[in-house]
């Protein structure tokens, strides 16, 4: 539970205020009665999708006791938030109706493999750019989702660059996992033009995305010249602390969910402008850090 | 001649290899057998460069062996999440210009255009070779390559380990089964408690069994008897 809330990072500050919002809403909805089934339903079907989705139940049946019931108290806590008031309200008899379901979903044990999204990824993203392939491929729907978001509203003033940040936030997440000492070594380059090539392939990106929006949001708003010429400059600082923070504590095959909490705090500080120096400092101080650590793997 | 100096690793206190001084004939196949714990994956790690040795020497012929001279099959294979077997294998520039994708899939069978997180421990293995066998370097070594391999791919990997051999490049093998290192080695080093011990060549396999398990084998006759 701890090491998945690490994994959250930046997101739980948005999680806890929306989970305490959602109990609000369901708590509503029951009090009003009609669409109390549909939410239920609503639950029996998250709880579904998490049982095909979970990569861990081959090894629940095989080795955990009484694995369905197991399954079952998860899915009953998981849910518990969001149905236990309709105890309170006449809505009360769809809480055994939601439990009664429940019980059921770990009796499908069906087993998903993994598809590859977007299969022609390689040929735009280089596979020698591990983390921005893999990364993509993971976060797509996020991606895909603020990308839009932030080219439907170019034209409004600071909105865009907001979803950009977020964007940015998204893409340090892809320095978490450390790759192989094969990777890593692949190119023969020395730790300092490792991380250089690394920066550069993030400024690369950076600037081929976020460029048209930020000449549509100036056109539209002369008055933000100013804030979007600072902007990629802040959005890349951020990408280069994530790029020496992974490689200042990189080890092979490793991953440093760890960082997460210094990455959103580095995020949430070049949101701030007076806060801005702060990645770019922290970005030289483990720049050196990480050259260090890499000699250990890069120097013969 | 890849020559080894008063190669030492130490983990803490305990020192893994002691003082390990041996010379290893240059373009034949080297297999390194010892029981658990004897230092085969740390001598690995420190040839392919992945560890720094307390102190030692490393040369091949007469220059350090560098870091770009092995090529490193690992036992456990890692692969980075969210990326196929296809754009695994892209990362790696070909360097061996004999290198053929297509004859090799053939006999490995994989579905390179399915993501790694899918594939079985012999699949990835499989794949991890391939990304090794891509470049081109005097110094190849495999450990426990035969590990969670089929049968038919085990043997697909002795022809590979063969033909590696014909191509003047020194391999390094380990197993934990004997037999697929009796096939295919020219000279096979028993390494015990962080040292080489015993070089056999292949008139002198027959004893390996007896050198390796002969402590084992005397203590546990008896105590197993007494205790079944």
């Amino acid at each position: 539970m701890q090491r998945e809330l690490n994994g959250l990072g930046l997101y739980l500050l948005l999680i806890i205020p929306l989970t305490g919002f959602l109990i609000f809403v369901c708590f509503k909805i029951f009090e009003r009665g009609e669409s109390a089934p549909a939410l239920m339903a609503a639950l029996v079907c998250l709880c579904s999708l998490l049982q095909y989705y979970r990569t861990d139940k081959l090894f629940v049946y095989k080795h955990i006791d009484f694995p369905h019931l197991q399954m079952f108290a998860e899915y009953a806590a998981f849910t518990f938030p969001f149905s236990i008031s309709c105890l309170i309200t006449k809505s009360w008899y769809w809480y055994p109706v939601l439990l009664a379901f429940l019980i059921c979903i770990p009796l499908f044990t069906f087993n998903k493999q993994q598809r590859v999204i977007l299969k022609n990824l390689s040929a735009i993203i280089s596979p020698s750019n591990v983390e921005w392939l893999s990364g993509t491929r993971k976060h797509f729907i996020p991606i895909t989702v603020l990308y839009t978001l932030a080219l439907a509203f170019c034209w409004f003033n600071v909105l865009p660059l907001f979803f950009l940040w977020f964007l940015t936030v998204l893409a340090t997440s892809f320095f978490i996992e450390c790759e192989s000492l094969p990777i890593i070594r692949e190119g023969g380059r020395s730790p300092a033009n490792l991380l250089l090539h690394k920066a550069k392939v993030a400024s690369i990106y950076i600037l081929v995305l976020y460029s048209p929006i930020l000449v549509v949001n100036t056109i539209c708003n002369m008055e933000f010249l100013v804030v979007n010429l600072l902007f990629i400059p802040a959005q890349l600082s951020i990408l280069y602390f994530a790029i020496c923070l992974k490689y200042s504590g990189y080890k092979p095959n490793a991953y440093q969910s760890g960082n997460n909490i210094p990455l959103a705090i580095v995020s949430m500080g070049s949101a701030l402008p007076y806060l801005l120096p702060i990645p770019i400092i922290l970005s030289f101080f483990y720049f050196y850090k990480a050259e260090n650590n890499l000699k250990k793997y890069l120097n013969d | 001649m890849i020559s080894i100096q008063n190669l030492t690793v130490a983990y803490g206190d305990h020192n893994v290899l002691n003082n390990i001084s041996i010379g290893f004939q240059k373009g034949i196949i080297h297999g390194i057998v010892g029981l658990n714990g004897a230092g085969k994956t740390t001598f690995f790690n420190v040839l392919a460069k992945s560890l720094r040795p307390a102190n030692g020497l490393l040369k091949l012929d007469d220059h350090l062996l560098a870091i770009n001279d092995t090529a490193y099959l690992e036992t456990v294979n890692y692969f980075y999440s969210n990326i196929t077997g296809c754009e695994y294998l892209k990362i790696f520039k070909q360097t061996n210009p004999d290198f053929n994708l297509d004859v090799l899939q053939d006999y490995f069978k994989l579905p390179l255009n399915d993501l790694v997180e899918n594939y079985s421990t012999g699949m990835k293995k499989k794949l991890a070779l391939l990304s090794v066998l891509k470049q081109d370097k005097p110094v190849f070594i495999l450990d426990e390559p035969f590990n969670g391999l089929d049968l038919e791919a085990n043997k697909v990997l002795e022809i590979i380990i063969t033909t590696l051999k014909q191509k003047a490049r020194t391999v390094f093998i380990s197993s934990h089964i004997l037999e697929p290192l009796l096939t295919t080695c020219d000279q096979i080093h028993l390494l015990e408690n962080g040292v080489f011990v015993k070089t056999f060549e292949k008139g002198d396999y027959g004893k390996i069994d007896d050198a390796l398990f002969g402590k084992l084998k005397s203590q546990a006759k008896q105590a197993i008897s007494n205790a079944l």
